[in-house]
């Protein structure tokens, strides 16, 4: 028994050494990313494309690192449980198995969590534009080229009285004569634009969401464990007491429960009536399309 | 469905149109060349285009989306644009009948394109360098096959992903080797 405890603690610093060395590795990819980030998005095209090929490579390297891991816990973790856990002719040889399998699976599970918030984090930096100044600089682009369009039959300076986001028939208002205007690329991006400024604008009601949605999961996890922690237990004071707890800790999370779908739908609204602020002109199709939003997400 | 206000013409510009014009804008065929076709002038392709994407955004069932995708892969058998194709897309007829017929390839070819995305390439530009089947004519046969999984059962499925899975590891292997390697390879437990 004694060696098999040796070899355990050895595997589990093992796997600890592992786990900081990748990510280690993975802040560093990472940092990279950040800094690259930045130019190959300033010299990118519209749509972005050479920084889509480079956001999909780092994901794919983060990925690969994932995958290592998993490699190690199939070939190197769960085949030693799987070897030892039914052995349990002596005491404690089995639960120490099992112990020593829950803790480096949540060691890998915690390593996942982290790996993926540092993934989302480095990405939502590298992406962040302050949409106020892109709108505007976008708007004041286009009512600076409408200004120069002209008809091409008589020369007349064309009457553009409104925001097209696309390729229209304008009539000259001195010959009569359809002309073809073409809006132009910000006046094609605007309505993006628009969507992520409305985002960004509603970001504290969606961030109290989350908050929400995240508080309701850690209270299930607590009632949980105290749950678990009654299976052996024999004190009826410690029972009743625990049981109060959980009783409490089920309250606090039907607040949740409740409060995360109403934020939900006040984090639409909200975006919606900034879209309706930003674009005035399109609030019917933005009605239409929070209803069918507000539909799909009920 | 048929009596689905969504699912009304646009400016004369059915849902089959529009399908069947983004099958072949898809594929490199000019936006003057497809108005041509349908008989529109591009301010009107664009007034279409535009309320189509709103009709999707406005439609919560996803009807209209869903029956587009139908449409998608039946654009060769448009009476007007079927015909249509780009003056440069001589695509491999041979490469592109048996991405239509055979499955294996098929999905061979979908896990060397998402090998290659995660390798930072691009996946559909590599496909049409080295089988000469352009993105508008993979997602056009995607939509046909994506047709017959709906009809299989989870078993053919799970074993046309897991061999999709396979096809993708060999694929990450090879980019990886030419790349000279992943960011962790050095790193042993």
């Amino acid at each position: 028994m004694q060696e098999l405890q040796q070899h355990l603690e050895a595997t589990e610093q093992r796997l600890d050494a592992f786990l900081v060395k990748l990510t280690q590795r993975a802040q560093e990819l990472l940092n990279g990313f950040e800094q690259e980030a930045v130019n190959i998005r300033r010299n990118d095209t519209i749509y972005g494309q050479a920084y889509s090929r480079f956001l999909a490579a780092t994901r794919g390297q983060v990925q690969k690192l994932r995958e290592k891991v998993k490699e190690v816990e199939e070939t190197q973790i769960m085949p030693v449980f799987y070897r030892h856990c039914t052995q349990s002719s002596l005491a404690g040889f089995s639960s120490m198995v099992y112990e020593w399998r829950n803790r480096c699976q949540a060691k890998i599970l915690q390593w996942e969590e982290q790996l993926y918030a540092s993934e989302s984090a480095a990405i939502e930096r590298a992406e962040w534009q302050d949409y106020e100044t892109v709108f505007q600089s976008h708007l004041q682009q286009y009512h600076a080229e409408k200004e120069k369009v002209y008809c091409k039959q008589c020369g007349a300076k064309l009457a553009i009285n409104q925001v097209y986001y696309y390729t229209v028939y304008i009539t000259c208002t001195f010959c009569q004569t359809q002309n073809i205007f073409n809006p132009g690329t910000s006046a094609r991006q605007l309505e993006d634009t628009a969507r992520k400024l409305a985002e960004q604008r509603s970001r504290p009601v969606l961030e109290q969401q989350q908050f929400y949605q995240q508080r309701e999961r850690d209270l299930y996890m607590q009632a949980h464990e105290l749950q678990l922690s009654l299976i052996h237990e024999k004190n009826n004071q410690i029972i009743k007491e625990k049981q109060q707890a959980i009783a409490r800790l089920e309250e606090q999370r039907q607040e949740a429960v409740v409060k995360a779908p109403q934020l939900m739908e006040e984090y639409h609204r909200s975006v919606f009536d900034e879209l309706n602020n930003l674009l005035p002109d399109l609030r019917e199709h933005h009605e239409k399309f929070y209803r069918a939003i507000t539909t799909h997400y009920q | 469905m048929t009596n689905n206000p969504l699912l009304e013409p646009i400016h004369g510009i059915s849902l089959y149109d529009y399908s069947a014009a983004n099958a072949r804008l898809a594929n490199n065929v000019p936006v003057e060349d497809v108005c041509k076709a349908l008989g529109i002038e591009q301010p009107v392709w664009e007034e279409v285009n535009d309320l189509w994407v709103k009709r999707m955004q406005e439609d919560g069932e996803f009807v209209v989306a869903t029956q587009m995708g139908n449409y998608f892969a039946q654009a060769d058998q448009h009476p007007k644009l079927g015909s249509l194709k780009a003056a440069a897309a001589a695509a491999d007829q041979g490469n592109l009948q048996q991405l239509a017929a055979d499955r294996y390839f098929y999905e061979e070819l979908n896990g060397a394109r998402e090998a290659a995305y995660e390798a930072g390439l691009d996946g559909a530009q590599w496909i049409l360098e080295n089988y000469g089947i352009s993105l508008g004519d993979f997602q056009q046969v995607a939509m046909q096959w994506s047709q017959v999984m709906q009809q299989e059962g989870y078993e053919t499925m799970n074993q046309y992903l897991q061999y999709r899975q396979e096809k993708k590891d060999e694929y990450a292997a090879r980019f990886a080797e030419e790349q000279g390697g992943n960011v962790a390879d050095d790193i042993e437990f």
